[in-house]
């Protein structure tokens, strides 16, 4: 079987060549629905490029993947964290008041209230809009008292009085001022609450202060603010 | 026969049996192990559904390729988050008394130690039950005091004291009243210090006790101090 430079037989040789070069070819460009399966699939075949845009979603990320080393610097922001699943200090309730009342000495005004959640230890910043009116003249000057969860908050009680606060004014006219609470130094209560067992249900009251004008009157409280700041 | 056999003939037959035999493969889905590679596949070949679940393991992840963006709103919890290397303030101990543990007038309680890490200033939120039992007869009160880094137990150091909580009974019988300590003022004990301390330089060991002060029932005895308790919140 000696080969000779016949057309037939450089046609055949051809054909094999053509059979075995292509034929790689033409399975890909043939090949059946889903059959390139994990089997066919080189390691490390399928690349960036090669997945497409938004394809790994949750479901294909295997729990624990994502570590600090995976996530860039400084890209998680607050709206990404379940702040109240946190363990950081944040304002957990903001508590407005809008009731406007005279600012009546040895009156009661509602501040507010509200739920403290189990085992977390709440902190108060609490303050009343307090509007001197035109009428009455400066220097003037309103004080109360800020009391948390008392059975009688028109009776002064060292164990519920949690604050003091005082607010001036010289300049005249219609003002409107916030009277800010701070911790009174003689009493036996924190403006704080730490974690109870289960949730706690708090009220907040202001007893009302001296409240002088240096002629005339037109004194009111025109709302209050509670922030609430929570750590567990 | 014999003569049939040419070199023409046997490369063509072969061709015949390539083409139909590849064919064959094809058809019966023989791709061989490991004949797609990357150069096989196109781009954005790879869609969600030929992925497997749980199929992107951490070490097909790159470095930095997951940001906020591609975090679910809100999805991170205190779980996710490793909250000691982070600068937030938080509750860095939770002191405890022993359970079962009460204390007469002008015993110590301890709360409990911890040691504060340095550079992080620490701030201190406490409470303890006060209980009156049935037989101290109304009106009632009790102050108890929170100690801090007291060098002695038993005596009452008043520079020690750095909080103050009370409380007052009218209606009688056996009542628990939990109550949040106080900060002592410098107008009423000029040697108070505050319910915090900064951060130093090295790590600082501190302890807390509670003390029952005063106890005072209209007739009969029976006033204890229990479940002192004291967070640490430490902010760096």
């Amino acid at each position: 079987m000696r080969p000779k430079l016949t057309y037939a037989n450089v046609l055949s040789t051809l054909v094999v060549f053509v059979a075995l070069a292509g034929g790689t070819a033409f399975a890909a460009a043939q090949l059946a629905k889903n059959s390139v399966g994990k089997k066919q699939l080189k390691a490390n075949a399928v690349t960036t490029a090669k997945i497409k845009k938004n394809a790994v979603t949750n479901g294909k990320i295997k729990k624990n993947a994502v570590n600090g080393a995976k996530v860039a610097d400084g890209s998680i922001t607050s709206s990404d964290i379940d702040a109240a699943n946190a363990p950081f200090s944040y304002i957990a309730q903001r508590i407005r008041g809008s009731l406007s009342a005279p600012f009546v000495e040895n009156g009661v005004y509602p501040v507010g209230s509200y739920t403290q959640p189990a085992n977390e230890d709440n902190q108060f910043l609490v303050a009343l809009n307090v509007n001197f009116s035109d009428s009455c003249a400066p220097p003037r000057e309103a004080e109360a008292y800020l009391m948390l969860d008392a059975a009688d908050p028109s009776t002064l009680d060292p164990t519920t009085t949690i604050g003091l606060g005082i607010v001036d004014d010289t300049s005249g006219g219609s003002v409107t001022k916030r009277l800010e609470f701070a911790p009174y130094p003689f009493l036996y209560s924190p403006m704080s609450r730490t974690g109870r067992a289960n949730p706690t249900p708090h009220t907040f009251t202001a007893f009302l202060g001296e409240v002088e004008c240096a002629s005339g009157s037109g004194v009111s409280v025109l709302g209050s603010e509670i922030d609430v700041v929570g750590t567990k | 026969m014999k003569r049939h056999l040419t070199y023409g003939n046997v490369m063509s037959t072969l061709a015949v049996l390539l083409v139909l035999g590849g064919a064959t493969a094809v058809a019966a889905n023989q791709l061989a192990k490991n004949s797609v590679g990357t150069k096989q596949l196109k781009k954005n070949a790879v869609t969600t559904a030929k992925i497997k679940k749980n199929a992107v393991t951490r070490a097909k992840i790159k470095n930095k390729a997951v940001n906020g963006a591609k975090v679910a709103d809100g999805s991170l919890t205190g779980a996710d988050i490793d909250a000691a290397s982070t600068p937030f303030t938080r509750i860095v101990a939770r002191l405890r008394s022993p359970a079962g543990g009460a204390v007469g007038l002008g015993q110590p309680l301890q709360v409990g130690n911890y040691t504060q890490n340095a550079g992080e200033d620490n701030e201190y939120l406490g409470a303890v039950d006060i209980h009156f039992s049935a037989s101290c007869a109304p009106p009632r009160q009790a102050v108890v005091a929170l100690a801090f880094d007291q060098t002695n137990p038993n005596l009452a150091e008043s520079q020690a004291f750095i909080a103050q909580t009370a409380a007052v009974d009218l209606t009688g019988g056996d009542l628990i009243r939990r109550v949040d300590f106080s900060q002592v003022s410098n107008l009423a004990f000029p040697t108070a210090s505050p319910m915090s301390r900064l951060g130093t330089a090295g790590a600082v060991q501190h302890s807390f006790t509670a003390v029952l002060g005063t106890a005072n029932c209209s007739s009969g005895s029976g006033v204890t101090a229990e479940n002192a308790s004291v967070d640490v919140i430490g902010s760096k």
